[in-house]
């Protein structure tokens, strides 16, 4: 099953890039420039990865 | 321009047979591409007094085990034990291209004189690019859990950038995979040779990592392939019609998160490295007969052409079409069939190759009248290097 990996500069600290994946959309969706919002992404009781989604 | 511009030669190049599966240790790989360059050189193995080399295995996850998974410096000593050895050296911040800087430095210091460079590939069992475990730690719990799990998925994000930045489709880069492979049918070493590749193939193989496909990345083969340097003059002694280095340069920029690398980066890696050259060689892209730009994956090839100046920034899908990089083109361009035809052995095949263009050497494939060989070892932003091969020391 396709899926986006994305690479997302953060408002707060232009030049500070995270990896991630874009959440609740299709992967065609992932376009440069797009915005997007944290979201986090609990995996199990140890792990929790931040995730994005299209910023509303 | 540089002081030292066509001191040093290329002389003898030799291969050893690229497999599929590892079914000789890569020592012996090694070995057979070492002596058939010195042999092609027309010398014998106790000439040589200089080795060099990058012995990287670039898979993740498999053991790196000396003569198995890599050939260093250490391992050829121990095979060839030559009486007059005299130099040595594995370099680091670049790959293949900086083991062969290396040996010129080196020949020109006069603390060697016959200089011998190989880079062997180990092809492990298993998958390639393998992430043991359920856990990702250090540089690549950030990248891992995200599906960045080898270098054609990071390079994958800026390939996007690019396409998408200049309003193009992946659909043009059919043209350099079929006109490669058209290429790699003049080249018995190479792992794709007696196999052609159709525009329809293309289209039709699988996606890797959007916008790559298949034939967008070179396999992983066993293998190994080796260079002879000596000085000018002791050069033009030797078999083989000398090819001329008229100048190099190495990347001088770095920034990688992981393994993910910008598209900025890569121009920035690309443009510093082809800068030097330029200046050092005197002659500029417009001066070039013949190219060889390293292709681990296709998308490389596009940022070389742009930051190495042979093209402007976004009209590199353009420029390969058309004919333009046939062997007849305007700038015939990896006509040994690149990595994506021969199997990946890095950026000494694209070295071999602007020698063997430069010297007049390359067979059914040779470059009518070709004198300044330009290539671009290895991606421009992590390990990136260039060089300027000449037929004529003017």
């Amino acid at each position: 099953m396709p899926y986006a990996s994305i690479v997302v500069e953060l408002d707060d600290a232009p030049g500070a890039l995270m990896a991630g994946n874009l959440l609740g959309a299709e992967y065609t969706e992932a376009k440069v420039g797009r915005r997007v919002e944290v979201t986090f992404e609990k995996l199990n009781d140890d792990i929790t990865l931040p995730q994005f989604r299209l910023a509303v | 321009m540089w002081d030292n511009r066509c001191k040093i030669a290329v002389s003898g190049v030799g291969y050893s047979k690229v497999s599929r599966i590892a079914d000789m240790p890569l020592a012996a790989h090694a070995l057979i591409a070492v002596k058939e360059a010195v042999a092609d050189s027309g010398l014998a193995m106790s000439d040589i007094d200089g080795l060099a080399t990058y012995p990287e295995l670039p898979a993740t996850g498999h053991a790196e085990v000396d003569g198995i998974s890599v050939v260093s410096v250490n391992c050829m000593m121990a095979m060839l034990k030559l009486p007059n050895l005299t130099w040595h050296i594995q370099v680091g911040t670049t790959n293949i291209g900086g083991a062969v800087q290396q040996a010129v430095n080196a020949l020109l210091a006069g603390v060697c004189k016959y200089a011998v460079v190989w880079r062997a590939m180990h092809n492990p069992r298993g998958t390639y690019q393998n992430l043991p475990g359920a856990y990702a730690s250090g540089a690549t719990q950030f990248t891992a859990p995200y599906g960045f799990g080898g270098p054609g998925q990071g390079m994958a994000v800026a390939y996007t950038r690019w396409l998408e930045k200049n309003h193009q489709t992946r659909d043009k880069m059919a043209t350099l995979a079929v006109t490669q492979r058209k290429h790699t049918q003049h080249n018995p070493h190479a792992y794709f040779y007696g196999t052609p590749l159709s525009r329809e193939d293309y289209f039709a193989s699988r996606m890797v990592a959007y916008p790559f496909c298949l034939f967008d990345c070179d396999i992983p083969v066993q293998g190994a392939v080796a260079i002879v340097l000596t000085t000018a003059e002791r050069a033009r002694d030797l078999k083989p019609t000398p090819a001329y280095i008229a100048g190099y340069g190495q990347r001088l920029h770095f920034e990688v998160a992981g393994r993910i690398g910008s598209l900025s980066s890569y121009m920035e890696g690309g443009s510093s490295s082809a800068k030097l050259t330029w200046e050092r060689s005197g002659f500029s892209p417009k001066d070039v007969d013949v190219a060889q730009i390293y292709d681990g994956f296709s998308a490389s090839v596009i940022y070389g052409l742009e930051s190495y100046g042979f093209c402007k920034e976004g009209e590199a899908l353009d420029f390969i079409q058309d004919g333009r990089i046939e062997l007849d083109g305007e700038l015939p361009l990896n006509t040994f069939g690149g990595s994506l035809g021969t199997g990946r052995i890095h950026g000494l095949w694209h070295i071999i190759e602007g020698a063997l263009q430069a010297s007049g050497r390359a067979g059914s494939r040779q470059v009518k009248d070709a004198n300044v060989s330009f290539v671009g070892a290895s991606a421009p932003i992590v390990t990136g290097t260039t060089f300027i091969f000449v037929r004529e020391p003017y």
